[in-house]
């Protein structure tokens, strides 16, 4: 749904048409903490608004990022090479390219929880215990994700995931990744927000909202299933 | 309406045939109560004393600012203007006050709306017969009548 319409619902429903009473500012704020709220109620509900799929192409991230060059300290990146002292120049190596595999790729910043990673040739990817089994010669099977980055042994792979709403920054370009049916209870919430409802009261509003929009089969206190077998 | 009728129809409501308030006292009387008429309507949000301008970080407030319509992300301090998401500029919607009046030749009463400038007259009269400690009951009962019409009709009953 587009941000601005939301914008417009509340300002239209607070009798605020003049932006004498709220300024788009409050409005933001008060719909980006509408976002937050509804990401933890949402968050391992498995519902499938937000699902995501993503793929990623080493060779593709390369083409886009220089090659390796020499950091020192005490010389600007002009200079370096025109230094021909024998004495050794202190600095690092610095390589800029992605490996998926040594280096790792770091997580979207909306990621929330793993649906399904595969290569892209389809084979799908099962979970290694440790990063050595990934660069393990049998790793081109595995992934792992540590601190913030996923780690596979394979030029490209897609991966589904469960993803977090953006706040919004601009109302005019914008969206909220939700479908439409989130349209009222995101103005009515912000509304609340917007007039100081207080905490709880909140809270139970959000999580009527959702219960309502996801669907009573994912309401289970089954384990979810995991998308690999071990 | 002209300040120098509005001063005319002072004198005629306090009588005042021997220009015992000067046309300077009156003035100030009239500042006063447009200031006070301001004040409710903007206490009622009223959109005829809002104004939008693009403000720059560390700028002065800008003649007759009042306050911001909603918040923004900026901080007031003593007449400055600071931002505190690192913005250089922003568009911000603030009330004002309406300018002083001087008092010269062919000067406006400070409101589009006569009703409003004949409230000012009224509070003007009111002020005045307070210093000469008349008594101002009734024109103050009147005034009260009239300032809750006023809110009434902003703010929708």
């Amino acid at each position: 749904m587009k941000a601005l319409r939301v914008l417009r619902m509340v300002r239209q429903k607070e009798q605020d048409n003049d932006e004498v009473k709220f300024s788009d500012y409050d409005i933001r704020e008060a719909v980006n903490e509408v976002i937050r709220y509804l990401n933890v109620s949402l968050a391992n509900k498995g519902s499938q608004h937000l699902q995501k799929v993503c793929t990623f192409d080493q060779n593709e991230l390369n083409a886009t990022v220089g090659d390796p060059y020499w950091q020192s300290p005490e010389l600007y990146e002009s200079e370096i090479e025109l230094y021909d002292s024998d004495e050794p120049l202190y600095g690092v190596w610095i390589d800029p390219r992605y490996d998926f595999a040594t280096k790792g790729l770091e997580l979207p910043r909306d990621y929330v929880s793993l649906v399904d990673i595969r290569r892209t040739d389809g084979y799908p990817l099962k979970p290694a215990t440790s990063l050595g089994e990934v660069r393990s010669p049998w790793g081109d099977r595995k992934y792992i994700i540590l601190g913030g980055r996923i780690y596979v042994k394979a030029e490209a792979f897609c991966i589904c995931y469960y993803c977090s709403l953006q706040e919004v920054q601009d109302f005019d370009e914008d969206e909220i990744d939700l479908p439409d049916i989130y349209l009222d209870p995101v103005v009515k919430l912000t509304r609340m927000v917007l007039n100081n409802a207080d905490v709880d009261t909140m809270t139970q509003a959000v999580n009527t909202a959702v219960d309502r929009a996801v669907p009573r089969r994912r309401y289970t206190n089954m384990r979810q299933r995991m998308p690999f077998r071990l | 309406m002209l300040v120098t009728k509005a001063i005319e129809r002072i004198r005629s409501a306090t009588h005042d045939e021997s220009y015992e308030y000067s046309n300077e006292e009156c003035v100030f009387a009239l500042n006063t109560a447009a200031h006070e008429i301001a004040a409710l309507l903007i206490s009622g949000r009223a959109p005829i004393l809002a104004k939008e301008d693009v403000f720059t970080d560390g700028m002065a407030l800008p003649e007759g600012f009042f306050r911001t319509a909603g918040t923004y992300p900026m901080k007031v301090t003593g007449q400055n203007i600071h931002f505190i998401d690192g913005s250089e500029k922003m568009k911000v919607r603030y009330f004002f006050m309406p300018k002083e009046l001087t008092g010269v030749e062919k000067e406006a009463m400070p409101f589009e709306m006569e009703f409003l400038n004949g409230i000012a007259i009224k509070v003007a009269v009111k002020l005045l017969l307070n210093e000469n400690e008349f008594d101002i009951t009734q024109d103050q009962a009147i005034q009260q009548e009239l300032m809750t019409a006023v809110q009434s009709g902003w703010q929708g009953g």
